[in-house]
């Protein structure tokens, strides 16, 4: 089964039902290993600028997509937050072609 | 000799995520990452070497520490994650046993914050923005917070203490991260 086929899907329509929804711009994810060689899952969370959105209220957001994913994605799901400038400049910064970039699950 | 102090740890993570005024370097955002979770990590270690020994056994409090291994204790820490199963041993002798959310949120904290401090130190292709580095800042103060409600401790000098049941899951968390790996197949 590709699990990452059904990855796009569940991120987008759990986004429709997460709270605080208008601060985030965006969801990606990118196929990782996690140190002990098992497959895991990393999302990129964007948010509209570094006070959008409080402590525990980002924590509250990655519990709703980890549970949203736990039925199509079996392995560890890891989160990393940015802002849209850190997003926008991410992605002027990297030139290397070989890295592999995050796949929106919203654009 | 002395333990580093996880509280400094933490103020130290802080500070290095917060280093540069303007663009942050990725070594200040690393080192924050990978403080956060020793600072954690450190916290747990020192808290569960305390519970099991005495205060009077001081030269075991500084010998316990070091027979903590990183990768069992985020698989403990699986245990006692929101979604985590029981293990039979602990089902059969805990069988009443709750765990409490803010337990489990120490838990999926150093969970992830192991994992962050990988790709700090290693994952060296992959960029860490401010407000990465913050949010796993955020995660470890969280962890602080969340720990100290559970926290076993003594009730002198008028602390609160947390309730009995809460006390014997987290003396058992602290006691299966260091021998979960032998008692889990039991």
């Amino acid at each position: 089964m590709d699990t990452l086929a059904q990855v796009r899907p569940a991120l987008r329509d759990a986004h429709e039902t997460l709270p605080y929804r208008d601060a985030i711009t965006d969801l990606a994810y990118l196929r990782d290993v996690d140190p002990y060689g098992e497959e895991a899952l990393l999302v990129y969370i964007t948010i509209t600028d570094a006070q959008a959105l409080a402590p525990s209220n980002k924590r509250a957001i990655e519990a709703r997509l980890r549970e949203a994913l736990s039925s199509v994605f079996e392995y560890y799901v890891y989160f990393r937050w940015q802002t849209e400038e850190e997003r926008v400049e991410s992605l002027r910064e990297t030139v290397d072609d070989l890295i592999e970039q995050p796949h929106s699950a919203l654009h | 000799m002395s333990a580093p102090a996880p509280k400094r740890l933490l103020e130290q993570a802080r500070q290095l995520a917060l280093r540069e005024k303007k663009k942050p370097i990725q070594m200040s955002l690393r080192r924050a990452v990978s403080a956060a979770y020793y600072a954690v990590f450190h916290l747990l270690v020192r808290d569960a070497s305390r519970s099991l020994t005495r205060a009077s056994d001081k030269r075991l409090r500084l010998l316990l520490p070091r027979a903590f291994v990183h990768e069992e204790m985020a698989q403990a820490c699986r245990t006692f994650a929101a979604a985590g199963k029981k293990p039979a041993i602990i089902a059969t002798l805990y069988p009443g046993l709750v765990i409490p959310p803010e337990l489990s949120g120490v838990a999926e904290a150093f969970i992830a914050l192991q994992r962050a401090r990988h790709d700090a130190d290693y994952a060296t292709h992959r960029n860490w923005t401010r407000t990465m580095a913050l949010s796993e800042v955020e995660r470890a103060e969280q962890a602080f917070l969340d720990w100290e409600k559970v926290r076993p401790r003594s009730n002198r000098a008028g602390n609160s203490v947390p309730a009995p049941a809460v006390i014997e899951a987290a003396r058992l968390f602290l006691a299966w991260l260091v021998f979960q790996k032998k008692l889990q197949g039991r």
